[in-house]
């Protein structure tokens, strides 16, 4: 059964195809809020936060797009409005060593040794991209994690985000750029690049 | 180098999401150019450690915790709106300034009462003696008149009878002296 089937099951009240749609979606939803929150306990809040808020609206889903660009944009923004009044709590200083975090993210960063040389990285460095992916802005963060975590084409995060394939080519390369920047001043992770 | 329309199309290039013609031109032009290529690869870079950074593993609780807080009456839609909350609100506050406008008001009423009627032991002296003072007030009036006189004309009497007080004087002047043998 496919995601639009289960939606209208779903909008009939049907909890077991609302449960077929978690299941099928909880792990990119988890991701996504794992990625944008930077740390497991809000991750797990704010993935059962999104399903709720999408089992309550999900009457008003009106097929116009896919569910799951529906379902994405709809974690984004709950994801984002969260980190906002976080943000006005208290400034957050966004380093995974001061939020302690290093541990808890780190130990579900793969290093695979059987990885050719170029593409091992030590734990330091791990942590170092880490620290560079969270020091971007909300929004640049959500649009690396959209194509470069969880592979949406640029026609899918336009429906996410809601702009135009050129605004998405465009916000990806500043993303992506300012990412660079950062691990180019701060890490010696892109030495040697040409030639790899 | 860095804001050329080539520069801007090295992520869409690495994404294999340009057009042919944009894509031709790039290939031509990073042929041409090393800043570009070493751009590229830099970006190339960064997106492979972006992609290294493995997926979390989802709790294998997650679903029965998101069941849980949907059976929830307020999790499931049947939430009260929080502007709901403004009537009520409002509700509550116009009744409480009614409860506390009466109650000052009723303490007003009571205490206005009470002034009128007070029995406090000055009070009832004051009522009882109201005629007394009334009436030494007007002798006290008549008697200011022959003081004047009374005093001048007794000045040529002997120093013992002289009145020393003005209850003296006035006692003479009405009944001729203060009678304290008592008859």
């Amino acid at each position: 059964m496919n995601d639009t089937d289960l939606v209208r099951l779903c909008q009939n009240g049907d909890m077991t195809a609302f449960e077929q749609l978690f299941r099928r979606h909880q792990d990119r939803i988890y991701n996504i809020a794992y990625r944008m929150m930077n740390n497991r306990e809000d991750a797990l809040d704010m993935t059962q936060e999104i399903f709720i808020r999408a089992y309550q609206k999900i009457k008003d889903f009106n097929f116009r797009s896919a569910f799951s660009t529906w379902l994405y944009r709809l974690a984004l923004n709950l994801c984002t409005d969260e980190l906002r009044k976080q943000k006005s709590k208290k400034k957050i200083e966004i380093s995974a060593d001061d939020l302690g975090l290093t541990t808890d993210v780190m130990s579900v960063i793969q290093v695979d040794e059987n990885t050719p040389e170029d593409n091992v990285i030590s734990k330091e460095q791990e942590k170092q991209v880490w620290d560079a992916i969270n020091s971007l802005k909300d929004k640049d963060r959500a649009i690396i994690i959209l194509r470069d975590m969880e592979g949406l084409s640029y026609e899918e995060i336009s429906d996410v985000l809601k702009c135009s394939l050129g605004r998405v080519k465009s916000r990806l390369h500043e993303a992506r750029q300012k990412l660079k920047d950062i691990l180019e001043t701060n890490t010696e992770l892109l030495i040697g690049g040409e030639g790899h | 180098m860095r804001y050329t329309k080539f520069h801007k199309n090295l992520s869409a290039f690495l994404d294999n999401e340009l057009s042919s013609e944009d894509r031709k031109q790039t290939e031509q032009h990073l042929s041409e150019c090393a800043d570009c290529r070493q751009e590229l690869e830099k970006l190339r870079r960064t997106i492979s450690l972006i992609k290294r950074v493995e997926r979390p593993e989802v709790p294998s609780y997650l679903w029965e915790g998101t069941r849980e807080r949907l059976t929830l009456p307020y999790k499931t839609g049947f939430r009260v709106p929080r502007w709901s909350f403004i009537p009520v609100g409002a509700v509550a506050f116009t009744f409480l300034m009614y409860i506390l406008i009466s109650q000052s008001f009723f303490i007003k009423q009571t205490s206005f009462i009470k002034q009128e009627n007070i029995q406090t032991p000055i009070a009832i002296y004051l009522q009882e003696h109201k005629s007394v003072y009334s009436e030494q007030a007007s002798l006290l009036d008549s008697y200011s008149g022959l003081t004047s006189t009374k005093v001048n004309g007794s000045s040529d009497k002997s120093e013992s009878n002289t009145p020393t007080s003005e209850l003296d004087i006035f006692m003479e002047a009405h009944y001729g002296g203060i009678q304290t043998d008592g008859s």
